[in-house]
């Protein structure tokens, strides 16, 4: 049994005028200990995917349809306060934005003591020196001044590791990684992806990436997960996926990664065209308007996933024949 | 914290020294002549002469200036144009009332303000908040004097409950002094509840916006964490600052109050010398005034210094 | 028009621009509509309780009819707030312009004053302006206008700063567009729902603020009927006549409350993302 299950996840936001689909059908699993890339443009649905595991879609955000299995519980059929205990103890959050998430009036150190509050019977004295300890061991020095400090004097990377610990706090079995590093410098990002890393070897804790940028995520994940326009376009280990990538978004994606050891190219190929709108989804394959092997009956047919190989899954007109 | 609070008393100081200035020189901003305009335009030129002699206009300006001003830290005010009494002991034996009135008004006010702003903020859009905004847009929309004047009818005059007119010193009869207050506090309190409900309620709203409360509930925190310590505790520094801001419409509202209620206090002084066109008072309360204006909103400033980590350093 | 449209969608906030309409008509038409002169003087019939059949609302201390002088009341109160929010968004439009232009010191003190005068609440502005002119309503329009100049200087200064700074702009000014020009076809449109929310919610005050000098006995002054004065005097013979104060501040509260509901529609009309 996997230790998440999405299954067939529908996610819209109902507006009065009308009805964006965000996430169509979505469904991926991940394994205990392993470390999945979720990548996608602004806009692809990752992030409501994210807010659905956790049950914080903002208003008028629905899960239409679907499940949303941890260890083979349903998280939907959840009352609010079991859900409450999921989050932050079984599956934690870092998110992008470290100071935007971070209490601008509450000393740091009280906000990762929280976390302990709020999930384990300990006192407020026993929860602030548990955190005091999380801060230290994220790499914070000088940890008990540090912890009664607030967000606003920390460095952008130290934020992040604030937050790093938060998550960490309770050893979830799974953390959700919204694109921690996008706003980092580059020497800080590889400081924070290592650190999930090691999260991941002494914690045992699963990770779900989610990134925009297929070229950070290559070395951290097992396997990658391509979203486009609310849907899975391509699954596979993260090595096949680089090696025979199948999907032409996804070759399009990886033709706009710069190289480091090949030939110097003389510009970086970028897709053209922009994804389709959410509440005016494509009846065919939506990525037909971007794509360069575009054929008649992609306008109107749309594509199952299938399989290509063992673990490798892409959802393409041209692979589709090949299965019976 | 102490360094920055002896900071911002030492740039009080200034500050009352411009706001002087200002004061000054907006009343000799009338066209004309001060007194002639004070004994109208019927005096004879002998009149007015004598009167401008007597009370040092025709010095330069400046020196003029100099003899007002070095006679303020002493709690020298002048003397008020028609009955020749000093304005400082005047002024004076109106700020007990004043204060007082202006205390219980606020004190209600928050009482009403508060709870219901904060509650409608929090179940935004529900029934409880769609009532909450017509009542206090319709609360909001009361000329204060008719909401008084309706009190005092109801209250006051037909079941004859309350005095409605008038004043008892605290010293004398604190019973007494406590009936006459109910009206005009309540009056003022009621009228400036939904304005602080509404200020109360955008503070809320704009902090359940923001991603820490978003985190927050991802850290799993439980509801009254997330509320008192991520929503309430970010909204009511702001709304101490929009407050702040806005301290005027509590002023304000007091002048009519005591206009209605025959309140004792400084407000109807000061309306009464507009009234008689008396400039020296009018100069001076209008200076104690704005000071006392400006004193709260240090006070206030202080406070979100106190209580905001982030404004020191600005 | 596509405006019209879309207010459909906001029956209170349309509710309330009726409202607003069937008062202005009411000012105009005040002469046709009214009963009576409202200044006209019948001692015979001082004090005529509510429900009398030739005058609805009743009469005041002089006999005069009271519903005649709530209607003609209507016209000071829009006259007075509208020439008040008037001189407050030309003086203050013209200020802010300037100083979003001109940046640097001139910008730095102009919007330094603004604070000041911002700070200080609309009705002590007003007993200092009234002070210096006497009780008018001339006086009551400078007063109001002073008093709410800083709202508008802000808005503009703050519109024109944020368009000076885009790069499109520094394009239209390179090809030789002209300051004017540049207000005309860029700020303005830019900032003409903020401006029209404040216009709104500045009416609702000056209406509000109006009838407190009226009150004070600093308004306009006897025997113009305004809703400010006759609120004074029905204070006076409340036992006689309750009607003269009732009416006089529900008057006031109904046009107030419909400009305050109107604003708060278009507020959500113009932004979709605004609070509400």
């Amino acid at each position: 049994m996997p230790l998440l299950e999405v299954d067939d996840l529908e996610a819209a936001f109902l507006f009065a005028d009308r009805t964006v689909r965000a996430v169509n059908g979505v469904s991926f699993a991940v394994e205990a200990g392993e470390i999945v890339g979720l990548i996608g443009e602004s806009g692809s649905g990752k992030s409501v995917t994210v807010q659905s595991i956790l049950r914080l879609l903002p208003s008028p955000g629905r899960i239409v349809r679907g499940a949303i299995r941890l260890n083979g519980v349903n998280l939907l059929d959840l009352s609010r306060e079991q859900m409450r205990q999921v989050r932050g103890r079984r599956i934690a959050m870092v998110v992008q934005d470290a100071l935007a998430a971070l209490n601008p009036v509450i000393p740091i150190g009280e906000q990762i003591a929280d976390v302990f509050l709020a999930h384990t019977r300990v006192k407020r004295q026993t929860a602030w020196e548990k955190a005091v300890g999380m801060l230290r061991r994220v790499g914070i020095s000088a940890a008990e001044e540090r912890a009664r400090h607030y967000a606003h004097e920390f460095s952008g990377g130290m934020q992040q590791r604030t937050v790093i610990a938060a998550a960490l706090a309770c050893t979830p079995e799974l953390i959700i990684a919204d694109e921690p590093t996008t706003a980092l410098d580059v020497t800080v990002q590889q400081q924070i992806l290592a650190l999930l890393q090691q999260a991941r070897s002494e914690l045992g804790s699963a990770i779900l990436y989610i990134s925009h940028d297929l070229a950070v995520v290559t070395h951290l994940c097992d396997r990658i997960l391509i979203m486009y326009a609310g849907e899975i376009v391509e699954q596979g280990p993260t090595r096949t996926l680089f090696r025979s990538p199948k999907h032409p978004y996804t070759q399009g994606l990886l033709a706009s990664i710069p190289s480091l050891h090949g030939d110097v190219q003389e510009y970086l190929p970028a897709i053209p065209g922009l994804p389709p709108n959410a509440a005016a989804l494509p009846t065919g394959c939506r990525f037909a308007a971007r794509c360069s092997f575009v054929q008649e009956r992609c306008r109107s047919h749309h594509p199952e996933l299938v399989s290509v190989d063992s673990h490798h899954a892409v959802r393409c007109i041209l692979y589709e024949a090949t299965t019976p | 914290m102490l360094r920055y609070t002896l900071y911002r008393l030492l740039l009080f100081v200034p500050l009352l020294w411009g706001l002087s200035v200002v004061v000054f020189v907006y009343i000799h901003l009338i066209p004309g002549d001060p007194v002639q305009a004070m004994v109208g335009s019927s005096a004879s030129q002998e009149f007015v002469a004598q009167l401008r002699e007597e009370f040092g206009l025709n010095r330069p300006l400046l020196v003029q200036y100099v003899d007002w001003i070095s006679g303020l830290p002493a709690g020298d005010l002048g003397i008020t144009f028609r009955s020749r009494q000093p304005i400082a002991p005047l002024l004076l034996a109106r700020i007990p009332a004043t204060l007082e009135l202006a205390l219980a008004g606020l004190l209600i006010a928050l009482l009403v303000g508060l709870p219901s702003g904060i509650l409608a903020g929090l179940f935004k859009n529900s029934p409880f908040d769609h009532l909450f905004s017509i009542v206090s847009l319709a609360g909001y929309s009361m000329p204060l004097f008719w909401l008084g004047t309706l009190l005092m009818v109801w209250l006051g005059v037909n079941w004859k409950v309350l005095p409605s007119q008038g004043y008892v010193p605290f010293t004398q009869d604190p019973l007494k002094n406590l009936q006459y207050l109910v009206l005009p506090a309540f009056s003022l309190g009621l009228g400036l509840g939904p304005y602080i409900g509404r200020m109360a309620r955008a503070a809320v709203i704009e902090a359940l916006q923001e991603q820490y409360v978003n985190y927050a509930h991802a850290k799993g925190l439980r509801m009254r964490t997330v509320v008192n310590r991520y929503v309430l505790r970010n909204a009511m520094i702001s709304l101490l600052v929009v407050f702040g801001l806005n301290i005027g419409f509590l002023l304000s509202g007091q002048i009519v109050i005591e206009e209605l209620f025959n309140w004792p206090g400084a407000g109807r002084l000061i309306v009464r010398a507009v009234l008689e066109r008396d400039y020296f008072m009018i100069q001076a309360s209008v200076l104690i005034y704005a000071s006392i204006f400006l004193a709260i909103n240090l006070l206030v400033e202080l406070l979100h210094a106190y209580l905001d980590p982030r404004v020191q350093l600005k | 028009m596509d405006f019209l449209k879309r207010l459909r969608r906001y029956p209170v906030a349309l509710a309330a621009g009726l409202c607003i309409l069937a008062v202005v008509l009411t000012a105009l038409f005040a002469p046709v509509l009214a009963p009576y002169d409202p200044d006209e003087m019948d001692t015979a019939t001082r004090f005529a309780p509510l429900g009398t059949p030739s005058h609805w609302l009743g009469t005041d201390e002089f006999g005069r009819d009271i519903l005649s002088r709530i209607i003609y009341g209507s016209r000071v109160s829009l006259l007075v707030a509208f020439a008040a929010v008037a001189v407050a968004l030309a003086v203050g439009g013209v200020l802010g312009v300037l100083a979003g232009f001109s940046g640097g010191m001139v910008d730095v003190l102009l919007m330094r004053l603004m604070d000041l005068l911002f700070a200080i609440p609309a009705l002590m502005v007003a007993l200092g302006v009234v002070g210096l002119l006497g009780p008018s309503a001339f006086s009551v329009v400078v007063a109001l206008g002073v008093a709410y100049t800083p709202l508008f200087a802000r808005i503009a200064r703050s519109a024109v700063v944020g368009v000076r700074s885009a790069a499109y702009i520094e394009a239209a000014r390179a090809m030789g567009a002209s300051p004017a020009r540049l207000i005309r076809c860029e700020v303005l449109p830019n900032i003409l729902p903020i401006l029209l929310v404040q216009v709104t919610a500045s009416l609702a005050w000056g209406i509000l603020d109006e009838a407190s000098l009226g009150f004070l006995g600093l308004g306009v002054q006897p025997p113009t009927s305004s809703w400010g004065a006759m609120l004074t005097t029905g204070r006076q013979y409340m036992y006689q006549a309750p009607s003269i104060a009732l009416f006089a501040g529900a008057a006031v509260l109904v046009v107030v409350f419909a400009f305050n509901l109107f604003g708060d529609g278009l507020r959500d009309l113009l932004d979709p993302r605004s609070s509400r």
